[in-house]
């Protein structure tokens, strides 16, 4: 028995609306998200911030959020990335002081994330990572930077927002 | 059989649905994030130890040419003989110990001092289960550190850090995770106070200022299980954060007298010191 050309037709798009509908089956690689967010991290040694992991990296599926305490100095600039692996679609970052009050946020849709501030206190800040969109659950691995504000020359209000043409490891 | 529906008409159909449904879920990824409720959110472990950004913001305050950061070091720092520490609470806190020692070299730009300590820090990590492979970042600390690329040192360091953490993680030590964290704090405590000591004003005293982080670590620590916490070292070391925490505990921007300055180094010496005594 042969297919007819309608035939064809009928079982690519079944087969095509299948690939739609049902999520598509992702396994979590924390691996990965370690390299991508080591090669972020190479791009800001280059700007002159003194980066390193938080030892915070795990699993999250959709709508899952882990919450970071960070020391923070006043006068500090501070970049807060997350690196993540494929099956992760849109990761963003909200950034509070030790009172409870926002001070910034990145809810750019996109499987990276990255925020810089500089710090007007001394104490701790708290740092939320939201896991918007995931295919399953998505591996995550966060790094924190910091450099002195007095030689960067970069003015505060300038020094607070969410990182900018943040692409990863492929830029 | 014959279809009620014609089949070509059938594989449009199927089609337009499947292009309606990339459509209408692209749109809704744009548009409506699921809500983010920072209630819900699961705390994650505490960061690791590092006195780096108090260093940093003391760095700021004075100009670089006032720091000699080898001798802070030098004053500071102590010595672990990871052949000489059998229990493993006590092998977690001089792992913490020197972390933090590690990082004052980064910021001295010791060469020595760091291969010391990433020396002592591989001695101790491989008594607490690590393997060769595991510690091959410290390669990358030390040819880093002879290039003097000191922020790709700091890196390396950091990753070398999270990858034995990863290791105590993997097997269920959080118990040594926490001492770790303790210890490291503790002993950048020493640090950062020899420091503000050093050169003491009101405004400079408020780098000290950390009630949530310490806070945290307290509670970490009276969490710990029974055994370890009656552990003779990690007792002076739980002893000593309730009142550490009553002096970083202040308003922002409020100052930390002269008195608790050197109250909080005191604490700190005399916990780091029996940690280190045998």
């Amino acid at each position: 028995m042969t297919m007819g050309k309608t035939g064809y037709s009928l079982a690519a798009a079944l087969a095509f609306s299948a690939f739609i509908v049902f999520p598509r089956l992702a396994s979590a690689d924390p691996a990965a998200a370690e390299d991508v967010a080591y090669q972020m991290a190479t791009k800001y040694v280059a700007k002159g911030f003194a980066m390193a992991p938080t030892d915070n990296s795990g699993l999250l599926g959709m709508g899952g959020a882990v919450k970071f305490l960070i020391p923070v100095n006043k006068g500090l600039d501070y970049v807060f990335l997350v690196g993540s692996d494929a099956a992760a679609r849109d990761v963003d970052i909200y950034v509070y002081d030790d009172v409870g009050s926002l001070i910034l946020d990145d809810r750019r849709a996109g499987k990276l994330a990255g925020v810089q501030f500089r710090s007007s206190y001394n104490g701790t800040a708290v740092v939320y990572l939201h896991m918007a969109n995931a295919d399953g659950l998505a591996a995550w691995y966060v790094l924190v930077g910091r450099r002195g504000s007095v030689k960067s020359g970069i003015p505060a209000e300038a020094a607070t927002a969410p990182v900018p043409a943040l692409e990863g490891p492929t830029e | 059989m014959r279809l009620l529906v014609p089949v070509r008409s059938l594989s449009c159909f199927l089609a337009i649905s499947a292009v309606s449904l990339v459509v209408f879920a692209s749109s809704v990824s744009a548009q409506e994030k699921p809500a983010f409720d920072p209630a819900l959110a699961k705390d994650s472990n505490l960061p690791l130890p590092s006195p780096y950004d108090k260093l940093l913001a003391i760095q700021e305050a004075l100009g670089d040419s006032e720091i000699n950061w080898s001798t802070v070091y030098n004053e500071v720092s102590v010595d672990v003989d990871a052949n000489r520490i059998d229990a493993r609470p006590e092998l977690a806190l001089a792992l913490g110990v020197k972390i933090a020692d590690g990082i004052v070299s980064v910021k001295a730009q010791n060469v020595e001092a760091l291969n010391r300590c990433a020396d002592q820090i591989e001695a101790i990590a491989k008594k607490l289960g690590a393997q060769e492979g595991d510690l091959s970042r410290a390669r990358a600390i030390r040819e880093n550190a002879n290039r003097e690329k000191w922020l790709n040192v700091f890196l390396e360091l950091g990753f070398l850090q999270a990858d034995i953490m990863k290791i105590l993680n993997e097997e269920g030590r959080e118990s040594e995770r926490t001492l770790i964290v303790a210890a490291g704090w503790m002993q950048g405590a020493r640090h950062v106070t020899f420091l503000i000591n050093e050169h003491y004003t009101e405004e400079m005293s408020n780098i000290l200022r950390e009630p949530l982080l310490v806070d945290a670590v307290q509670k970490d620590l009276a969490s710990l299980p029974s055994e370890i916490r009656s552990n003779a070292k990690v007792k002076a070391l739980s002893s000593a954060f309730p009142k550490a925490l009553a002096i970083v505990d202040v308003e922002r921007d409020e100052s930390i007298s002269k008195a608790d300055v050197q109250r909080l180094q005191s604490i700190a010496d005399g916990a780091i010191k029996s940690l280190i005594t045998n």
